[in-house]
Parts: C-alpha cells; sequence; structure tokens
C-alpha cells in the first residue's frame, strides 16, 4: 500500500457517499428476471468460512442486481447442524439458501445429526480449499515420507493438530494415515476450535504436525516459520514450493469444499430459478474477483454433477470417520 | 446480596427454612446422579481421545453428589437444632434471615410477562412481544396498570426495533406487523 | 522503518479530520453495540465489511479499531449500572460495580472504569507497538498444559468470590461446571447432556448465563423482596465523583489489572475472562479490606477493567505480528485484512507498516476519545438509576431479551435465558453465590479441553504438568494462593 495517501485523497471526498450508496448500487442492464429477495443463511458465526461466503454472495447478488434485496442470517452450532435443521424446516421455500459444506458432512455423521442433505436441495458447489500438512520449521520431519514412516512405525506418536473433531482436517488425518498404512484407530488427533489455536500450537512445537486449509498457514509457511509436507490437491499449486500427496507416495486427495444449497422440495421452477440466479453470480466478474481477493478457488459444479458429488463424498467421509473411530 | 434493610438472624426458621438445606442437598445429589448415569450413555468408540468424554461428566457428577450429601447434612444439622445455625459447614446466614413473605404477585407478573415475550416472539414480532414483557413488568413493579409506562414502553421498543434492524441490518421477527414494516421499510 | 518514526507516520495519517470522524463513528458504534449483551464487536464487523469495502482501508480500519475498544466501554456501563454484562469481559465487573451502583456510588464506579480501561488501553497499545515480537514468542510457549494449568490458576478465583460459605460457594461452582459440560464434546465430537435438543448442541452461552443470573435473577430479586419499599432515589446521587480514597485505592488496581490483562490477552487461547479473574483474585488477596469484596470494593472494579480493557489490546498481539487471529473479533479482523489484499503475520510491518501504523495510533485516538466522551457522561449515566422501577426493569428485561435472541436468533434461547433467570433468583433466595456458577461455566469446558490435548499430546503421561517449566510454575502459585492465606492466618494468629 504504497500509494496510501494518494488513494485517500481521492477516496475521502467520496466515502461517506460510497458508504451511504454501498450495497444498493445496481448494474444496468444485468439479470433479466432478477429475484426480489433472498435469505442467505450461514450456519456458523460472523468470520468463518461459511459466513464469509454468505457474505460475498450477498455482496455479489446485490451489486450485480441478480437478487435485489439480500439478507444473512448466522445460525451458528454444531458444525453447521443446527443451521441446517433450522433450515430443513423450510421445505419448499424458495426464499432462503444455505451455505454448507465438506465440515457439515463430517458434523452430520459425527453427532449424528437428525436432518442430513437428504432433507435439503443440493444447487451447486462453489468454492474450495485445498489443505496442506506441515510442520514447525525446527522439526526433525523433512518430508510427507518422514511423517509417513513415523505414522507407520506408530500412529500414536504423531500428534496431530487441526479443526474440530469430524471437520475436514480431521478426516484428512484419517486418510493419510490409512494411505501411510498405519493403525488408524490409533491416529493422535488433536481437535482445536479456532484456527488461531491450532496454529500457535503448531507453530510453538507443542503438536508434531498440523492440517489445515492452505490459507490458515500461508502466512507463516511463507515467513519459513513452517515448513509445508504436502498439499492436498491433484496438482501442485503456483506459489507453493510443496509435493502433492499423491507424489509423495500417499494416494489422498481433498478439498474442504463449499456449496450452497435451496430448502427441501423445492418446485422444480424455483430450483431453477435459484439455480439461475447462482449460475449468473458465478459468472459475473464480481464473483472472480471476490475469488481472487479471498484466495478461494473456483469449483463450481452445478445441479445433478454436484448432487451425484455430494453423494460420492458422503460414502468416501463415511468409512473415513468409521476407520477412525468417529462413527460406529 | 446484602441489604442493610433485613434484619439477619436470631429467627426461627420456619416452613420451607427448615428443610432448605436438606431439599437443596437432595436437588444436588439427584443431579450429580443423573449425570453419572446419563454419561454413561455418552458415545464412546475405540479410537477415540484416551481419556475419553465420559471422565470429566463423571468427576464433576461425583462433586455434586458429594456437595449434595454436605448441604444435605448441614440443613439437617440447622433442623436438628432449630436455629439459625448452621453447624461447621455453613457459618451463620449473614443476610436476610427473612422473615416477611415475599412478594408473589409482583414476581408473577414479571415471569409471566417474559414467558408472553418468549411465546410471542416470533409468532407475533418482536415489537408487540417485547412491549408485552415492558408492561407486564412495569404492571408487576407499579401494582397498577399505568397508560404512561404502555406509552414509554412503546418508545422503548420502537426505537430498540429500528436501532437493530435500520441501524445495524440485524434482522428480527417481524410478525404480524410484517406487511406494514414492509411497506415503510420498501421505499428505501 | 522503526518503532518511532512508524508511529509518528501513524499519528499524521490518523489525524487527518475525515480519519477522526471515522474514529468517533467507531467508538459509538462500538458503545452501543456493547451495551447489548448477544452483540459484540466481531458480528458488528462482520456487518459493516461489505460497507467498508468501499472505504479505503485506514479508514475501515479506523472505525473497527473504534468499535472493538468502544464496546468494552459499553459492556462496563450496563455491568454497573443495571447489572447486564454486555460482554464476557465485564461479567466481573457487574459484581462489585453493581453493588457499588446500589450504594449510590454508581459515578465512582463508572469513572473508575473508564479511566482504568483508559489507562489499561494506553499501555497495552504501547506494549502492542514496541513489545510485539517478544510478546508472540512467549505467548508460542504455551501449549495445552501451560493453558491447563492457566485455568487452575485462574479456578483459584473461586475462593475469592465464594461469600460467607465455602459449602455453598462450591455449590455454585458446580452447578457452573455441570451447565459447561453441555454440547459437543470438542475432542471427539460427541453430543453430551443435549437431551436430542439441537439449540444445546453448542453448549449454554456464558453471554445467557451471566444476563440471566445477573439481570434477571436480579429483577425477580427486587420484585419478589424490594418493589413494594418505597424508592431511595437520593441513593443515587451520592458522591458523584472519585473522591480521594478512590483514586489512592484505585491507581495500582489499574495498573496491576494492565499488566494481567495484556499478557494474558495476548495468549492465543488466553481470552478476555482468565485475565479479570485473576485481577478479582490478586486485588482481594492484596486489599487490607477484602470483606469488602463483593460488597461494592472500588478495586474490584478497577482492577478487572483494566485488565479486560488490556487484553483487548493483547488479542491483537498474535494478530497483527503473527497472523493467529485468538479470538472472534481477531478472525475477523483477519477476514478484513485478507479483504484488502494484505496478510497479517512476520511480514506486516514490513509490507504494510503504513497501515499498520496508521492502525495502532488510530488505537490511542480511539482510547483517548472513549475517556472524553465517557468521562463527562459519568453523572448522566448514573441518572439512569433515577428512574422509577417500572420503567427501569421493563426497559432492563427488553433489552436482556433482545440482546440474547440475537446471539443466535433462537427463541430457545429466550427460555434458557428464563430458566436461569429463575435458577439465579432461587439462589438469592437461598443465599447461594452465582459468581462461581460463571466461573465454574466459564472455567470448566476450558480446563477440560486442555487437559485432554495435554493428555493425548503426551500419549497419556500426566507428569508434563509438572515437568513443563512454565506449567509448574503456574501450579505453585495456584498452589500458594489456596494454602497461602491460611499459613499467614495462623502465623498471625501465632504472633498476635
Amino acid at each position: 500500500m504504497t500509494n496510501l495517501t494518494r488513494r485517500q485523497a481521492l477516496k475521502t471526498g467520496a466515502a461517506l457517499a460510497a458508504l451511504a450508496t454501498a450495497g444498493g448500487l445496481l448494474m444496468p442492464g444485468a439479470a433479466l428476471a432478477a429475484l426480489d429477495a433472498l435469505t442467505v443463511v450461514a450456519p456458523a458465526k460472523p468470520g468463518g468460512g461459511w459466513d464469509q461466503t454468505a457474505r460475498s454472495m450477498q455482496e455479489v447478488f446485490q451489486t450485480t442486481g441478480i437478487v435485489k434485496a439480500v439478507q444473512v442470517e448466522n445460525v451458528a452450532g454444531a458444525g453447521g447442524t443446527v443451521g441446517l435443521a433450522q433450515f430443513a424446516n423450510r421445505k419448499g421455500d424458495a426464499s432462503a439458501v444455505l451455505v454448507g459444506g465438506l465440515v457439515m458432512l463430517g458434523a452430520i455423521l459425527t453427532n449424528k445429526s437428525p436432518v442430513s442433505f437428504k432433507d435439503v436441495t443440493p444447487l451447486a458447489r462453489l468454492t474450495g480449499e485445498y489443505e496442506v500438512i506441515v510442520v514447525p520449521a525446527a522439526s526433525e520431519l523433512k518430508s510427507m515420507g518422514d511423517l509417513a514412516a513415523k505414522l507407520k512405525a506408530d500412529a500414536g506418536s504423531v500428534s496431530w493438530g487441526g479443526g474440530s473433531a469430524g471437520g475436514t482436517d480431521h478426516i484428512l488425518a484419517g486418510l493419510i494415515a490409512k494411505a501411510a498404512g498405519a493403525d488408524v484407530t490409533k491416529l493422535n488427533y488433536v481437535a482445536f476450535s479456532g484456527g488461531g489455536e491450532a496454529l500457535a500450537a503448531i507453530v510453538g512445537g507443542h503438536v508434531t504436525c498440523g492440517v489445515s486449509g492452505l490459507g490458515e498457514f500461508e502466512a507463516q509457511i511463507k515467513a519459513g516459520e513452517l515448513r509445508a509436507l504436502a498439499i492436498s490437491s491433484g496438482e501442485r499449486l503456483p506459489g507453493l514450493d510443496a509435493p502433492t500427496l499423491k507424489e509423495s507416495g500417499l494416494d489422498v486427495e481433498l478439498a474442504n469444499w463449499r456449496a450452497v444449497f435451496g430448502a427441501g422440495e423445492l418446485a422444480d421452477a424455483d430450483k431453477a430459478a435459484l439455480l439461475d440466479a447462482v449460475d449468473q453470480m458465478v459468472k459475473s466478474d464480481a464473483w472472480k474477483q471476490t475469488l481472487a481477493t479471498k484466495g478461494w478457488m473456483d469449483t463450481y459444479l452445478a445441479g445433478d454433477a454436484f448432487a451425484a458429488y455430494l453423494s460420492e463424498e458422503e460414502a468416501r467421509v463415511t468409512t473415513v470417520l468409521k476407520e477412525i473411530g468417529l462413527v460406529s | 446480596m446484602t441489604s442493610p434493610k433485613y434484619q439477619p438472624g436470631g429467627v426461627q426458621p420456619g416452613g420451607f427454612q427448615r428443610w432448605q438445606g436438606i431439599v437443596i442437598g437432595g436437588v444436588l445429589l439427584a443431579v450429580g446422579l443423573g449425570i453419572c448415569v446419563v454419561t454413561f450413555g455418552v458415545g464412546t468408540l475405540p479410537g477415540q481421545d484416551s481419556l475419553g468424554p465420559r471422565l470429566f461428566p463423571v468427576l464433576i457428577g461425583g462433586g455434586l453428589m458429594i456437595l449434595g450429601l454436605a448441604n444435605a447434612w448441614a440443613g439437617w444439622v440447622t433442623l436438628r437444632d432449630g436455629s439459625a445455625h448452621e453447624g461447621a459447614l455453613i457459618p451463620v446466614s449473614d443476610a436476610e434471615n427473612v422473615t416477611e413473605p415475599g412478594d408473589w404477585p409482583t414476581l408473577l407478573w414479571v415471569v409471566a410477562g417474559l414467558c408472553l415475550g418468549a411465546l410471542g416472539y416470533k409468532t407475533i414480532g418482536f415489537i408487540p412481544s417485547a412491549w408485552v414483557v415492558f408492561v407486564l413488568t412495569a404492571r408487576g413493579f407499579a401494582a397498577h396498570w399505568s397508560v404512561k409506562h404502555a406509552l414509554v414502553g412503546l418508545i422503548v421498543v420502537l426505537i430498540a426495533f429500528f436501532g437493530f434492524t435500520k441501524g445495524l441490518g440485524l434482522p428480527l421477527p417481524t410478525g404480524i406487523f410484517a406487511s406494514i414494516l414492509a411497506s415503510i421499510s420498501g421505499g428505501h | 522503518m522503526d518503532t518511532f518514526s512508524g508511529l509518528l507516520h501513524g499519528f499524521e495519517v490518523a489525524f487527518t479530520p475525515i480519519n477522526l470522524m471515522w474514529s468517533l463513528l467507531g467508538v459509538t458504534l462500538g458503545t452501543a453495540i456493547g451495551v447489548l449483551p448477544g452483540i459484540g464487536p466481531a458480528l458488528t464487523i462482520a456487518l459493516l465489511l461489505p460497507v467498508t469495502y468501499h472505504l479505503d482501508p485506514t479508514a475501515a480500519f479506523i472505525i473497527f479499531g473504534g468499535i472493538y475498544y468502544g464496546a468494552m466501554y459499553g459492556s462496563s456501563t450496563t455491568s454497573i449500572l443495571l447489572n447486564v454484562p454486555g460482554e464476557t469481559g465485564s461479567i466481573v465487573t457487574a459484581i462489585d460495580g453493581h453493588m457499588m451502583a446500589k450504594k449510590g456510588r454508581a459515578a465512582a464506579a463508572l469513572a473508575t472504569a473508564a479511566i482504568g480501561s483508559f489507562v489499561a488501553g494506553t499501555i497495552a497499545t504501547v506494549g502492542l507497538s514496541f513489545l510485539s515480537p517478544i510478546m508472540v514468542k512467549i505467548a508460542l510457549l504455551f501449549g495445552p498444559a501451560e493453558y491447563f494449568s492457566l485455568m487452575i490458576l485462574a479456578f483459584v478465583t473461586v475462593s475469592a468470590l465464594l461469600g460467607s460459605s465455602i459449602l455453598r460457594g462450591m455449590s455454585a461452582l458446580f452447578i457452573g461446571l455441570a451447565i459447561g459440560l453441555i454440547g459437543i464434546d470438542t475432542q471427539t465430537g460427541q453430543a453430551r447432556f443435549t437431551f436430542g435438543l439441537l439449540p444445546l448442541l453448542d453448549g449454554v452461552d456464558v453471554v445467557v448465563v451471566a444476563v440471566g443470573l445477573f439481570a434477571l435473577g436480579e429483577a425477580f430479586h427486587v420484585a419478589f423482596r424490594e418493589a413494594r419499599r418505597p424508592e431511595e432515589l437520593s441513593r443515587v446521587v451520592g458522591s458523584l465523583w472519585m473522591s480521594r480514597s478512590d483514586w489512592a485505592r484505585s491507581w495500582k488496581p489499574w495498573l496491576r489489572g494492565t499488566a494481567l490483562g495484556f499478557p494474558l490477552g495476548s495468549l492465543p487461547a488466553g481470552g478476555t475472562e482468565i485475565p479479570t479473574f485473576l485481577s478479582y483474585l490478586l486485588e482481594k488477596r492484596l486489599s487490607k479490606k477484602p470483606e469488602e469484596f463483593g460488597q461494592g470494593a472500588i478495586e474490584a472494579v478497577a482492577g478487572p477493567e483494566a485488565a479486560n480493557n488490556a487484553a483487548v489490546a493483547g488479542v491483537l498481539v498474535p494478530l497483527l505480528s503473527f497472523g493467529l487471529p485468538t479470538s472472534a473479533t481477531a478472525a475477523i479482523l483477519l477476514a478484513a485484512f485478507q479483504q484488502y489484499g494484505i496478510q497479517p503475520g512476520p511480514l506486516l510491518f514490513s509490507s504494510n507498516s503504513t497501515l499498520v501504523w496508521a492502525l495502532i495510533a488510530s488505537l490511542y485516538l480511539g482510547n483517548l476519545m472513549l475517556l472524553v466522551l465517557n468521562l463527562p457522561l459519568v453523572g448522566l449515566w448514573a441518572r439512569l438509576l433515577l428512574i422509577p422501577r417500572p420503567l427501569l426493569y421493563g426497559g432492563i428485561l427488553v433489552l436482556s431479551m433482545l440482546g440474547v435472541y440475537s446471539l443466535n436468533n433462537s427463541v430457545f434461547d429466550l427460555w434458557l435465558l428464563l430458566g436461569i433467570g429463575l435458577l439465579g433468583f432461587a439462589m438469592r433466595q437461598f443465599e447461594y453465590p452465582v459468581a462461581p456458577l460463571v466461573v465454574g461455566l466459564i472455567l470448566g469446558p476450558m480446563a477440560e479441553e486442555q487437559f485432554r490435548r495435554a493428555y493425548a499430546i503426551a500419549q497419556g503421561d500426566v507428569s508434563v504438568f509438572f515437568t513443563h517449566p512454565i506449567s509448574a510454575s503456574l501450579l505453585a502459585i495456584a498452589a500458594a494462593c489456596v494454602i497461602g492465606p491460611y499459613l499467614l492466618r495462623r502465623r498471625g494468629v501465632s504472633i498476635g
């Protein structure tokens, strides 16, 4: 931000006006069949990935005029299953959509949630983030191979720091242990509630290794505080000096995807309208810009293709969680 | 809390006061026992962290049972000695050895207001239900109905509603006024 | 850029008229949302993010800084006056602060809170400017074992909150611990004591319990015991300002509160509550009149208020210098940085120094602005208590419901609030102190979590709590705090 002062000089005059009209700007000519109002339910507290996804959708829907008035509602709790349960009550209601993702899938299974993705209508996968496995810079583990060998020798001796139990990070730790031929039931996974707490425990060397979304660790990897052992993507990622898990001899690929769902028992016309709105949003420049600033990957997959992907993921995650011992 | 208005000590506790320690002790014992029983219904599966989710509930449930017994015992000592002297575990009460009866009507007005408020929050909406809370609370404390209180309440509730929904942009249930409010805010 | 010139440049940026206006907007908004129990700075900043996207980053962060600091001020005001803690960090303030207000010392309580917050906020911001790199290194030494021992030390606070009876205080503590068990077990994802109720999966929110016990419990108690007595309105307008002895009794707690709050706030799992507990404990142990604690001791307001504001500044240490978001608000601030394409972390001070220093300068500014805004209003705020009871309690109950509902947009929480209010009322009738319950509720789940993490990492070796030097020291301090007073008393008896 070298030109801060100049930018500020330019902006100060317009700032108040911008504040007043923000969100109310309509792009002329956009959206033939604009929806009037939409509630985007974020099943998490403000600040997390789902909340930010919901608020980005709100922003893009409104600035492009795809939907006239958008409201974000936070219904936090239990890996999103509280929000899901509440949303499942809106059968046939086309005026709201729910943000969710892989973490919710894990939570449905571990919490024995009475509602599942069967009670809502999958609309589209929107974004994804790959997971990275890291160790503190001072760690004796130099490569994913070292970690895999240690795991195989004694799975309990490797403590993993990551997010909530049964979430994406835990699932990946289980998949890796399994692929390394280690005793998955001995997986020593230590769940941390916030990203910051896990990161502090990893950098401080209190756990053997850490696993989480690349965004959580990126700054520390760049600063040399953490060493990235592997990334959970299919191909290497630009700007990250780490091999994929497959290159390291572990046949695992996992993305923490985020998606949007409609209410259950939607009428076909309503479903089509929502799919259309999401499609317009994803193809807009504003959305692409949002993805770029947030560092999210575009993993857009809509309609039936997404529904098929969802059931594949469901099967894979169920197997892993059973093996870890979180689901009976 | 202590209030200088109450004269402490010296009074023969009567009615529930006499049984208080034993009843409270019994409740704590039951809760502690309940926690321990329910804990064994909490799932433990192979491969979870070695300590498992059951240890702390059992410790806390056990602690509550011990405290329940101690409360009951202290209560029994009080009952046996027939005075405010509560034995070694509980020193002589330092406040409100209450002799005068409580004001049940006022309390009931306030609690009733909150119950109606919670019942109506999502159904009839924030404005009327919060107003009910305000008016019934005021009715309880003032011991009479008052138009002034009702008006002040309405103003407070309206300020809260619009400050919330317009100022902060947070949704509150609109309930039965949904269409009216929509027409007011429709012009923004 | 070195720290001094950086800071100086930051002040240049922050002290433009338009930025002063943004700061004013931020602190005002922050104070307003601090008053509401359910709405904190995290939610407010999240709501503002899309709006501020069109603003210059410096202006946006000046607003956010104001909201962040302002919320703590607003929250202590309602804690003292209405017994409604707006944020968890000011629960301890309510204990003695509200008692002071009831004794006609509201203005002094508000003043010591405001000045203490200012002193602590300013010192902590200086610490943030100069000590961040060292603080982060220390913070990283804390692992689960150290945190568990810290929790044990914080548990000792209960001994300062017991009231007249150890048995009753411990009973309250264990009720709190039991309520804390409700919800999903973090280490295994298993639901405990939720009885199939979805809203209980995430546990019982501390704010619901604090507002229920303090605000509703108090309202019910007054309704039951005092409503028919004539109101003594004159009691409110006792001394309108801090007396000489108030100053003398306040300044050390401010400094000690700051010394506890800033480092503990900068710990990734420190939070704002633990420093306030420890400050209360420390002040009571050091006080010549410990019997005044719980009855309206000014030290018990000055210390914890300084501690929570210093902790709030401490949270920014790991955020700015390491990119570690250690609270909900820090997480949303991190998201805000990323929205502008800025990555907080080890490189932030070198890559975006202008913005960082402008933010830090605006924190000094916001703090000063809060003091200037709040002090003259102290007398006015205290007059809130002159409102006749029917209207005052009507307003308190509406405010409590509104705040608690907005936590999760859930009517279930309203019923929970009412139930806990009745529990608080009953405890009060039977002379069970409610403060230990809150301590148990806050610390219990954290202690369990950290103990099990430490146990898992050490693969079942419990000796880690005694072999890690920091952990062992903390446990030793905790033991000294428990045993110390008894030893001293015994010695005092034998000598005297």
